[in-house]
């Protein structure tokens, strides 16, 4: 373990956290107890690491370090957590008064809570319905109903008066399109950014950290609200070691279909 | 652990002085290594009262042994006195959970929370790591960071569940560190410059 080796596998950033192994701890230590560059560094990144627990902490809501899961309806899970919750506090209640209770005042008050149970109940299920049909909703609509379009790299494309050879023809019923690119060969790109522009000069829709297909194209989908009949560039930028450059451009044309 | 021979050699001129009895080697000794074993026994102690103490054990166990004769290779000082420190606090965590249920750990840093001057500090801190988050190129890489750093989660953990390579990984916990460090530096200059 010498001080290439510390840099290139983020050896402080490890031991700060408690990560290495004990075999790699001991060597890192009796490397560290003697250098001030390692010494300086791991300071800065216990500091670091403080202050964004301390950002955290002041959160009104925690960072959600899930693994990431498209689609889940958050707001569904919470509510239905808390009626779970509350049932079960209910149901437990109803129990503890039926060994203990003798006398109708009580025996009524008994009724009551198995009325209130069995109407946690019933929206529990409700709800649990609700969210199971959503989370199909969400996985469905943006795939199965969205035409796809391919677009053809242009080598010089504007929105000048020259009509684009590719035609995007939109039915108002549907809410998103797929735009299928076919990327250059010698692009050597991590990920890309996409900017839409319209006839105007106006950016109308973006997206970035885009991951290029194993075909070698990229496919973006985007709302169909966005578009409106006229002319549009799509312009692709890749990015290499934090610098975005050009990729491809992809003019057409937009229309829409009653 | 690769070192070069000028440290080797240091190290082993600094163990020869003191077996001969040089004081000024001894002091020489504890300047060097009292930052690194502090780092190191405040990571196994937990508090800085107890890393204290262990501290000043440490280095008189050291200089005792150095004294002896024990160090049989004194190129290898560094891993000497690690070894002592991390023996002294083991020895130590054994006697104190024998006795009474051990105290719990302080919060990582050592900056106290009731000096003024420490809270604006940590305010303009705060700033600055906000800006570093902000200044991340994707929200990925801000979820990086609060994964590795808050939430315990493994390196390879992280990678496999953001679709990341190792190599940007560290890439996101090396520019993160780097920034934090110029914008940090560059405040403390500005204070420095404020106070002249």
């Amino acid at each position: 373990m010498d001080d290439v080796y510390i840099q290139e596998h983020e050896i402080v950033s490890q031991y700060a956290v408690g990560k290495l192994d004990s075999a790699d701890r001991v060597e890192f230590e009796d490397h560290l107890v003697d250098c001030p560059k390692c010494l300086d560094e791991l300071e800065l990144t216990d500091d670091f690491r403080y202050t964004l627990r301390s950002l955290e902490s002041q959160r009104e809501r925690p960072i959600d370090t899930r693994p990431a899961s498209a689609g889940r309806p958050a707001v569904f899970q919470r509510r239905v957590v808390a009626i779970l919750a509350a049932a079960s506090v209910i149901v437990i209640g109803v129990v503890s008064f039926a060994f203990i209770c003798e006398n109708r005042g009580i025996e009524r008050q008994l009724d009551q809570a198995r009325t209130e149970a069995s109407t946690w109940e019933r929206r529990y299920y409700a709800e649990h319905q609700a969210r199971t049909n959503a989370e199909s909703q969400v996985r469905e609509t943006p795939v199965v109903s969205a035409p796809l379009f391919t677009l053809n790299l242009t080598r010089s494309a504007s929105l000048g008066t020259e009509t684009p050879s590719t035609a995007v023809s939109i039915s108002r019923q549907v809410k998103f399109i797929i735009l299928s690119l076919e990327l250059p060969n010698d692009a050597d790109f991590q990920s890309y950014r996409a900017t839409l522009t319209d006839a105007a000069g106006t950016n109308v829709w973006s997206t970035d950290d885009v991951v290029p297909a194993t075909s070698g194209g990229l496919a973006l989908i985007l709302p169909a609200s966005v578009i409106r009949a006229g002319k549009y560039v799509l312009t692709i930028e890749g990015r290499h070691g934090g610098q975005y450059s050009i990729a491809g451009s992809y003019s057409f044309l937009a229309t829409q279909l009653n | 652990m690769s070192r070069n021979a000028n440290e080797l050699e240091s190290a082993a001129t600094l163990v020869s002085r003191i077996v001969s009895g040089e004081a000024a080697a001894e002091a020489e000794l504890v300047d060097r290594y009292k930052r690194g074993v502090t780092v190191i026994l405040m990571r196994a102690a937990g508090q800085r009262s107890t890393a204290e103490d262990l501290l000043q054990d440490t280095f008189r166990l050291t200089l005792e042994k150095i004294r002896r004769g024990d160090l049989r290779e004194p190129e290898r000082l560094s891993g000497f006195i690690c070894n002592i420190a991390r023996n002294l606090a083991t020895a130590h965590f054994r006697r104190a959970s024998r006795q009474e249920p051990l105290e719990a750990q302080t919060p990582l840093s050592a900056d106290s929370d009731d000096d003024p001057l420490q809270r604006l500090l940590a305010a303009e801190k705060a700033a600055i790591v906000r800006r570093v988050l902000g200044e991340l190129p994707s929200s990925r890489d801000r979820d990086v960071l609060y994964r590795f750093y808050l939430a315990d989660q493994d390196k390879e953990q992280i990678c496999l569940q953001l679709g990341l390579s190792s190599l940007h990984f560290n890439r996101v916990l090396f520019r993160a560190r780097e920034r934090y460090k110029e914008l940090y530096g560059k405040l403390l200059r500005e204070q420095h410059d404020g106070v002249r």
